[in-house]
Order: C-alpha cells, then structure tokens, then sequence
C-alpha cells in the first residue's frame, strides 16, 4: 500500500436521474462534479442533508450505481465503466453495508446463507486467499459481529433490527476486506442499539487497519468513527478535510449551518 | 373467514382431483361405449348420472372429463409459466430498452385472442385436438406469467440484498437464481391457481365450439355441445359437465385467492417502508 495511489480516486464525477412523472419532471443532478481521494487505511465520513447526493456517491463507489460522467478509479484501475468481469479487485476487497437490514438482507434466506453469499461469489473466490472454508468463516464472523452462532438457523424476520444489522455486518467481513463502505448504517435502527452497533464498527474498522467510508447526517457520528470528512452539499463537496480541523474551525457556510444545527443538551441548573 | 375461500378452494379442486384419479384406474362403464337401448336414460342406480343422446354413461365420462381439464390445465399453465417467467424475469432484470421491449412484445401476445390462436392451430395441424387447444391456451396465458413476473422481479431488484450481492460479485444469474426466483414465487404460484382455473374454461369453450378436444373424447367442454341437442328432452344432462366447469374454474380462483391472503402476510414481512 503505497502513499502514492489512492485507494479510491475519483475525478469530475457526476451522476444525473430522469424523473419522467411528477412535478419535479426532468434531469436531477445527484451527484455533480465531485472529486475525492481516499487513501488506504483512511476513515473517512461523508456528511450532508438527505437528498445531497452521499448515498450515491457511496453507490457509484461500490460499482452498483454507473457515473453519468467522469471517472473513478480503484487502486488506479478504472471501475465506472468496467465490465462486471473485470471488477475482480473491486468486488473481492470493498464490501458494503446499507443503511436498513430489513431491505438488505433477503426475507426468504438464513443468516447462514445472507453471510457467507460473498464467499460464493466467483470474484471473491478469484482473489486466491479468501476464506475458502464457509461454515468455519461463518462461525468466526458471527462472534467477531458479536452474535450467537444458533442465530446462522434463522431468518432476519425473526431477529432484532440490532442483530439483522450486525448480521449485516457479518456478511461484510466475511470475504475479508480491506476497504468498508457504510451508507448510515445505525440510522435505522433504534437509539438504544445505535451506540452499540456503531461500538462494533469502530472496534473492527481499527483492530483489522480497513480503510472506511461512512455515509451520515449525524456529524456526532462522523466525529466518533472518522478521521477525515468531506462536506456534501447539492451533489457537490463543499469542505473537507481532517475531522478535528473542519469541526473547529468550519470554512464554508453550509458546514457551518450543518455545524450549528446539531441539537446540544444542556444542563440547566436551576 | 379469510380462510373459507381457501378451504372451499381446496374442496373443489380435491374433488376434480378424486376423480381424475378414480378415472385412472375405473369407471363404472366403458366412457365410450355405445348402447342405443339406454339413450337419454334418467339417472338411475345403474346410471348415476344418466346417460347421453348415445347411450353412453355419463357418470363415466364427467371422471374421464375431469382427468382431460387437469391435463389441459396443467399443459397450458406449464407453457404458460416456463416461458412467461423467465421471460417476466429477465424484463425485470435488464435495465431500459430490452426490458420495456420484452413487455411490449408480451402486450401485444395479450391482445391476440386464445380462440383465434386455437383455429390458427387447428388449421395448420389439420384437425382440432387437445393438444392444438392445449397449445392455444398456453401460448395466451404466457402474457399474464410475464406480467406478473416482471412487476414482481422490478420490486425485488430494488431491494438492497440486491445490491448486497452485487457488490460482493455474484451474477445476474445467480441473482436471478437465489434472490428473484425465490422471493417472486408467492405470486406466481397465486399466477397459477387463477390462470388454470381460466385454462379449464377455456378449454370447455373450445371444446363446445369443436376446435378443442375431439369427438368420442369425453372433455367437460365436448359434453355441453353434444347435451345442447337434447336440451327439452333431457336438460339433466347440459347441467352435470356444467356444473362440474363452474366447480373446477370456482376451486381454482377461490385457492388462488386463498393463497394470495394465506402468502401476503409473509410477503409483508420482506416489504418494510422504504
């Protein structure tokens, strides 16, 4: 892992929607004009108000979603417009988890099977040194996301929201990867788990060195998990740099306003 | 009570079901056979159900009959289904042009009517059969599958796991294999029940218009035009094969309509909010 190439690199990306119905008839600009590296071992948030473009950015990130325009690479090859074959390097070291269990995992499979999928599939397999053992992988990654190994029998409908995300995250670590995407992934779920689930994700982003990309409005998050950020605002980004600076000492307006609209507690003394 | 209709559903269809299988291995006559003495007979113990303007037992043919609808039924919705599924499904995968091109073409099947298709088959194989009518309505229930399908598939496509699986490198098709195929399966299964219940009417239609099954082959459909002659001498004999139609096309419809209230629950469970 070399100072020099970025793990990801991406350059004037832009990716526009059709909307064909409704009032808002025409070509929406989700993501418009971004440039971002993130380096390995990097954690980085991307924050900003819903509809800023963050989640696709994420998306286009985990070749799930194409660019309209411009470029991304991984690891200095070009990913936004390879063909699903030649995404081996992307697809065996970058995971995802999404931001609500209840659509990211499938109603009709086991656990078992929601956890170990990646190992079945043909480009993880490629990669030569992942887990070649399924049932064994699948033990180890359900202690690491701290959960029973009886729970592998079930299926997500009869799990909490703070054990399907886990399983979420179990089914991420499974191949073993470097780089961890994460688009909100505590928002849908109860506050009383929250702190919990995002524990879990900080202890294992830090103890195997991956490299992160959390996706998120709550800065207090960002700020817990992430060592650098970049501001999003209307498919641009506005602001970004190391966290601690861009928290003291905001540069532009909109990381302000999103600065001071976080709800602080008090205590009154009365 | 949402259950009724599926127990009602499920009595009807066991009750074809009983019979075809009882026609296998025995009929209290020979369905064909022909005894011009006891023409137009009032049902008696000997004649169950009477017997037609030749004599024939009709008991014995309406358990004959009954095994010909399950055989149309089953033919037409398994041509029906195996093409109009995986067609449904790969509309519902492929983004844009190929997708929307596939339904098209599937629009344009449903607007041919199965009738129209049945003579077509009819004249290019020479003779009307149950095969040709089998055919017929196979190839217009294939409509209804893709329809059915591709709505479904489209639902399930949006659903992160797939993106899940994307993201990790599994294919289209093992996508299709393990994710689309398996959570679609309610619906289609609610697709089969209606669509064999409208094949068994369709089949009775064709059969009483004579581009169905053939004459001496007992069908439900056959039975009502050979009755409709003796309609003043003996109106008994128009009422057995239809009654056990609207049993047959009831049973399915109620069971499909069952299944759809008895899998939508669980349906739901995979659906929260977006």
């Amino acid at each position: 892992m070399s100072e020099s190439t970025p793990e990801f690199a991406l350059r004037e990306v832009r990716r526009t929607f059709h909307r064909r119905r409704g009032r808002g008839a025409g070509t929406v600009a989700a993501v418009d004009g971004v440039d971002l590296d993130v380096m390995a071992g990097q954690r980085l948030g991307i924050v900003g108000e819903s509809g800023s473009g963050k989640s696709t950015l994420l998306r286009m990130m985990a070749a799930i979603v194409a660019p309209t325009s411009g470029r991304i690479s991984f690891r200095g090859h070009r990913i936004d417009s390879a063909r699903p074959r030649d995404l081996g390097a992307l697809r065996s070291s970058v995971q995802m988890v999404f931001q609500d269990p209840n659509s990211s995992l499938d109603p009709r499979m086991k656990v078992a099977d929601i956890v170990t999928e990646p190992l079945r599939s043909p480009l993880v397999r490629g990669r030569g040194d992942a887990p070649a053992d399924r049932r064994a992988r699948l033990v180890e990654v359900l202690a690491e996301a701290e959960l029973e190994p009886d729970i592998a029998r079930r299926y997500p409908h009869e799990l909490s929201g703070g054990q399907r995300q886990r399983v979420a995250i179990a089914r991420a670590l499974a191949p073993e990867p470097d780089v961890l995407l994460a688009d909100e992934p505590v928002s849908a779920l109860d506050v009383s788990v929250r702190a919990h689930v995002l524990n879990l994700f900080v202890d294992l982003v830090r103890a195997r060195g991956l490299t992160f990309v959390l996706v998120g409005h709550d800065l207090a998050v960002v700020r817990h998990v992430c060592d650098s950020v970049a501001v999003m605002q209307a498919g641009r980004v506005v602001e970004s740099g190391p966290v601690e600076q861009v928290y003291r000492n905001p540069r532009h307006d909109y990381t302000k306003t999103l600065l001071a609209s976080v709800p602080s507690i008090r205590a009154h003394r009365g | 009570m949402r259950r009724a209709g599926l127990i009602a559903g499920t009595a009807c269809v066991g009750v074809v079901v009983v019979m075809a299988l009882v026609a296998l291995f025995w009929t209290p006559y020979d369905p064909g056979q022909v005894e011009a003495s006891q023409a137009l007979a009032q049902p008696s113990a000997a004649h169950l159900f009477g017997t037609d303007g030749f004599g024939r037992d009709i008991f014995s043919q309406l358990l004959v009959g009954a095994r010909i609808c399950l055989q149309v039924g089953i033919v037409s919705v398994a041509i029906g289904a195996l093409v109009g599924v995986p067609l449904g499904i790969w509309a519902g995968m492929a983004p844009g042009r190929i997708g929307r091109a596939i339904m098209r073409v599937s629009d344009v099947l449903y607007a041919f009517p199965a009738l129209l298709l049945a003579i077509l088959l009819a004249a290019a194989r020479g003779s009307a059969s149950t095969g040709t009518a089998m055919v017929a309505i196979g190839v217009s229930t294939v409509p209804a599958f893709a329809r059915v399908a591709h709505g479904a598939t489209r639902s399930v496509m949006a659903r992160d796991y797939v993106a899940a699986a994307r993201a990790s490198g599994i294919g289209w098709g093992g996508i299709a294999r393990t994710h689309v195929l398996v959570n679609i399966a309610p619906v289609v299964l609610v697709q089969t029940s209606t669509s064999f219940g409208l094949a068994i009417l369709a089949e009775a239609g064709l059969s009483y218009l004579g581009i169905g099954t053939a004459p001496t082959t007992p069908s439900w459909g056959r039975m009502l035009y050979d009755a409709q002659k003796y309609l003043y001498q003996a109106p008994l004999q128009l009422l057995w094969p239809g009654m056990f139609i609207a049993v047959a096309v009831l049973g399915f419809n109620l069971l499909g309509d069952g299944l759809r209230d008895a899998l939508d629950p669980r349906l739901r469970t995979g659906r929260h909010d977006d």
